[in-house]
């Protein structure tokens, strides 16, 4: 019994010693190398367009660049070895995935897909319409306030229609409630336009509200008076006591009965 | 409890000139000394005592705490064993048995899923008008805030939403179901209890509950749903499993065997507890809420029932409203108040005392919020009487809430920008562009919807002024809200204003302590609301496992148990649970879950009532007939005629049995005289059930002169072993076989087993406790039938 557990032990620690080095082919090194620089490209264009963000515009080469060398060595195999899940994917780190992951889901959390066609479900550099008419009505928009002072007062008077073209713009192809739906270089820019544009237009938001701050003035006596009133005018009530009658009391009348007879 | 004594007595010598009576505490003596209460009617006639009673001029303010109403009535729990129910049983033999226990099964499922129905009909509701209500107030906010002077159309607009469906709501509770008022707890409570509290199980009830919660949360009054969803699981717990409706005039003919006080009360409590599991997702919870409030009467097989009842409610629920919010399957919708999942936060042991003393602090914020409510509960009831008064002062409140928010956005310019957190309605109010007013986003929605976003947005999107100001007004807000005559619970309310100021205590530590990692603002929202709530309504073991589930997080149980614990004690300090503080004011008998300490000194003899209605074995009709209207009573010991006749010879007679009014009324009205004998039909425990629950009363049964001449031999009907204690049996020892039977009359007995009293939930319930800061007492409570 023992010595058959001992031999399937050598038997496998044989096998062990056995097996080659993994060493990945031509082929394969050849696109873990496009990888590389594809990623190091789009990593080095993400980082130098983060603020402001203009990731999507500028960076839409590099990732799909990414794109292309990850397909071929996903695609690519050696007889039945495939080369990604043979050679590159085998240990615990999982280099290339994380770092593919990394650049495919920062893509995605931008949204960036939506600034760009995408024919047939692949993503193209094409800007789409959408993108296109927006960059227009905010280059508009630059155009007005452009060589302007930003403290005269006439700017936001004349830039006006401009802005607000840009915005109705803007929201029409965004929906604002629970998610974004479009890209973060639209989003970013936008943010930008109306920071400015609050920060040196939005005082004419507020004006006197003289009715308003009366009535609720008026809304809050009313209570007063309501509470006042129904004191005064409704009469107290005075709910009687209902005696319950005890064995005590009972002894106690019998016996002041039996004195009184 | 004696030096009390002696500073009340001279209160109420001072009180009596003015004509009004203090509950007096409890001498441990007999009590009355006053001669003029022993009225000259010398005659020992017994039903002439009633007459006595009612002479007597005592009276006192309206809205105290130590008066038991009198025309609270039990239920009759226990069951009658009289000789039509041995027979039905022995007809029945074991096929029944197992007939009636699969059916109670079936019931308890169909409880499950009406009352998620039921939940899923209100929410959607809500929901649908609120998305209508709020989405047009933020438009019309934006429209006309640039207009200049216009801001009061949209708050005239805000207000008039607010008031139409709280004037909708308030209507119906105040005309057609005043007991449809509140959250319904109290209520449910006291039935649980054992207290028949009118038209609390009926179907109208329900209707207008359900009606009502939905006017009202939409009218944007600070109240929740998830109080009366309890109450309308149990309504339809107990319509469900009678299988007929007085209120719709319609009887199914099925579950027949069900109808009775016991059965229902069974099934009620799991109405109860899918009530709960539909309103916050925790089936769990919902069971712990039936046995920490009924728990008097349980039993193993019940608790499992009731735990089959809450998980199909909460299953039933998820599926409807995981389809409404168009993922059907995704199951991800467990109940009505959604807190939402917390991601994982963990605690460390020095964290503790900081929610020790949250926990301290909501139980003093909790006090005083109660003691509010009593004040403005107690201005109520003596003032606010009429209908109309109250419908009012639902809009008023309706119409002030409008005013506090819309002042509120109006002048704390708390601005953020969109799209970084979830706002459903964002307003602009004098925001800049792309950003939107925070506190406009709390009020514009559902105070639920609020909760959540206090307990799950991240740490910078709400400012302290803001938060502090809401804080403020809303508590007050809350706290005024609930009493009024419209159907709105106040667990939201509450936790909105914990969560609030738990987020507030987050954000002073982060200034203390910026570099720690622990501060989680969402923690201490939730520790701040649990210690709120602990602090307002008391409840221990549900509370702690119903905030376990609704968030999702049992790993933080210690935090939270201790958080409740220090709430309830700092506030059981000053006063009572508002629920309990209510039930008082209603004056219902509840009985504690144990009998008042130290009164093992008082006997059976002092606490009974003492001339005793009997009836014979064999009793003249005409003699019934007025004794039930003359009487109130609704059991009667039947008694062995005494041996002497004479009118000044106390007698008692020997105990036979004990006989309900109801049934009394039932054998008037199917006429089981003697002399009628043949023609009665064939007599079964039926003939009692089919009116059940509604009885006629004595004054709809004709009975003619010559009947009245006739004879009733009372002793195939009446129970032939009641249960009876001696008369020197102590109140500790009465109290428990009473609370744990769940009794209606317990007849006390002398040495020769005559009946010489009798004592009923109300003279048990008028011995009470009071505990206030430190010190503790004993109350007589006084008894009146007008409140």
């Amino acid at each position: 019994m023992l010595l058959f557990v001992l031999l399937g032990l050598t038997t496998s620690i044989v096998d062990c010693l056995d097996m080659k080095p993994v060493e990945p082919n031509a082929n394969c090194s050849k696109s873990l190398d496009n990888l590389a620089n594809a990623l190091a490209n789009f990593t080095l264009c993400s980082v130098k367009n983060s603020k402001p963000i203009k990731l999507c515009e500028k960076c839409v080469h590099s990732y799909l660049e990414i794109l292309e060398s990850y397909e071929d060595i996903v695609k690519l195999a050696d007889g039945d070895h495939k080369c990604i899940s043979n050679y590159v994917n085998l240990d615990r780190l999982q280099i290339v995935d994380t770092f593919y992951r990394n650049s495919y889901n920062l893509w995605n959390q931008a949204k960036c897909y939506e600034c760009f066609q995408s024919i047939n479900g692949n993503l193209t550099a094409n800007l789409s319409l959408e993108t296109v008419h927006f960059n227009e009505l905010s280059d508009d928009f630059k155009r007005c306030i452009g060589g302007k002072d930003v403290n005269e007062t006439n700017m936001c008077n004349i830039c006006m229609d401009v802005y607000t073209n840009l915005d109705s713009f803007y929201k029409s192809i965004s929906n604002e409630n629970e998610k974004i739906g479009v890209c973060m270089d639209i989003v970013d820019m936008m943010n930008q336009t109306r920071g400015f544009w609050s920060k040196n237009c939005c005082k004419y938001r507020h004006h006197v509200e003289f009715i308003f701050v009366f009535s609720t003035a008026a809304m809050i006596f009313t209570m007063i008076i309501f509470y006042v009133l129904t004191k005064i005018c409704t009469d107290k009530r005075m709910p009687t006591v209902f005696k319950q009658t005890r064995f005590a009391n009972y002894l106690q009348s019998s016996s002041s009965l039996s004195t009184r007879r | 409890m004696i030096q009390n004594g002696e500073e009340e007595k001279v209160d109420v010598e001072a009180e009596q000139s003015e004509n009004h009576v203090r509950p007096t505490p409890f001498r441990n003596l007999p009590s009355i000394q006053d001669e003029s209460i022993n009225t000259l009617n010398e005659d020992s006639d017994l039903t002439s005592s009633y007459k006595r009673r009612s002479s007597i001029k005592e009276s006192f303010e309206p809205g105290s705490l130590n008066v038991l109403s009198a025309k609270y009535e039990s239920l009759d729990y226990d069951i009658c064993e009289n000789h039509l129910m041995l027979d039905e049983e022995r007809k029945k033999g074991y096929r029944y048995v197992v007939h009636k226990n699969v059916a109670r099964w079936f019931t308890f499922l169909l409880i499950g899923i009406c009352t998620a129905l039921v939940a899923c009909i209100i929410d959607i509701s809500i929901e649908e008008l609120s998305y209508i209500k709020y989405g047009t107030l933020s438009r019309y906010v934006d429209k006309y805030i640039t207009q200049g002077n216009k801001l009061y159309i949209p708050y005239f607009l805000y207000v008039l939403f607010n008031i139409i469906p709280v004037a909708i709501g308030a209507t119906l509770v105040a005309y057609v179901e005043p007991i449809a008022a509140g959250s319904g707890i109290p209520q449910v409570k006291c039935y649980l209890n054992g207290v028949k509290v009118p038209n609390v199980v009926r179907f109208k009830t329900l209707v207008v509950k359900s009606i009502g919660v939905v006017c009202s949360v939409v009218g944007g009054l600070a109240g929740g749903k998830e109080g009366p969803m309890i109450h309308s699981g149990a309504v339809v717990a107990a319509g469900i499993s009678q299988g007929k409706s007085t209120s719709c005039r319609k009887d199914f003919n099925v579950f027949r065997y069900f109808r009775e006080d016991h059965e229902k009360r069974d099934f009620v409590s799991g109405g109860a507890a899918a009530g709960v599991s539909a309103a916050f997702g925790a089936p769990v919870g919902g069971v712990l809420f039936s046995l920490e409030e009924g728990t008097s009467f349980w039993n193993q097989s019940l608790t499992w029932k009731t735990f089959f009842a809450s998980v199909i409610s909460t299953f039933t629920l998820n599926v409807v409203l995981s389809t409404y919010h168009g993922v059907p399957g995704d199951l991800s919708y467990p109940g009505l108040l959604n807190l939402g999942q917390f991601e994982r936060f963990s605690y460390e042991v020095y964290e503790l005392p900081i929610f020790v003393l949250m926990g301290l602090f909501g139980g003093i914020l909790g006090s005083f919020w109660n003691h509010i409510n009593y004040k403005l509960t107690v201005f109520r009831i003596r003032y606010l009487r009429k209908r109309w008064v109250k419908v009012l002062e639902a809009c008023i409140v309706a119409a002030v809430s409008a005013t506090v928010g819309f002042l509120m956005m109006f002048s704390i310019n708390d601005c953020k920008p969109l799209g970084q957190d979830p706002t459903k309605y964002p307003t602009q109010m004098y925001c800049g562009d792309g950003e939107y007013n925070v506190l406009a986003s709390i009020w514009f929605q559902t105070p639920e919807a609020s909760v959540r976003s206090l307990f799950h947005d991240p740490r910078n999107t709400h400012n302290a002024l803001s938060l502090a100001v809401f804080v403020f007004f809303y508590f007050f807000l809350a706290t005024w809200t609930f009493g009024l005559s419209t159907s709105n619970g106040l667990f939201i309310p509450t936790l909105l204003t914990g969560a609030a100021w738990g987020r507030l205590v987050s954000v002073a530590l982060f200034y203390l302590f910026p570099d720690s990692k622990l501060i989680h603002p969402g923690k201490y929202a939730l520790i701040g609301a649990a210690a709120q709530l602990g602090g307002v309504v008391r409840m221990t073991i549900s509370l702690t496992v119903i905030i376990m589930e609704t968030t999702g997080n049992i790993s933080f149980a210690l935090p939270l148990i201790v958080t409740l614990i220090a709430a309830k004690w700092t506030g059981d300090f000053f006063n009572e649970g508002i629920y309990d503080i209510h039930i008082q004011l209603s004056g219902i008998p509840l009985l504690p879950w144990e009998p008042p300490p130290l009164t093992s000194n008082i006997y059976a003899s002092e606490v009974m009532s003492h001339p005793v209605v009997t009836l014979k074995t064999v009793e003249n009709v005409g003699h019934i007939v007025e004794l039930l209207r003359l009487t109130s009573y609704n059991g009667f010991p039947v008694v062995d005629p005494p041996i002497t006749d004479q009118r000044h010879v106390t007698t008692y007679g020997r105990i036979r049995g004990l006989i309900l009014r109801s049934q009394l009324i039932v054998i008037l009205k199917k006429k089981l005289f003697n002399e009628t004998a043949e023609w009665w039909d064939t007599l079964s425990a039926s003939i009692f059930r089919d009116e059940y629950p509604r009885y006629p009363t004595i004054d709809e049964i004709s009975i003619t002169e010559d009947e009245k001449t006739y004879s009733v031999d009372l002793r195939p009907f009446m129970n032939s072993s009641p249960y009876t204690v001696l008369h020197n049996t102590s109140l500790p020892r009465m109290f428990r076989l009473f609370r744990g039977l769940g009794l209606r009359h317990l007849p006390i007995v002398n040495d020769t087993n005559e009946v010489i009293g009798m004592v009923t939930r109300k003279d048990l319930a008028r011995y009470r406790v009071w505990v206030h800061r430190g010190r503790m007492g004993l109350d007589e409570l006084l008894m009146s039938k007008e409140i």
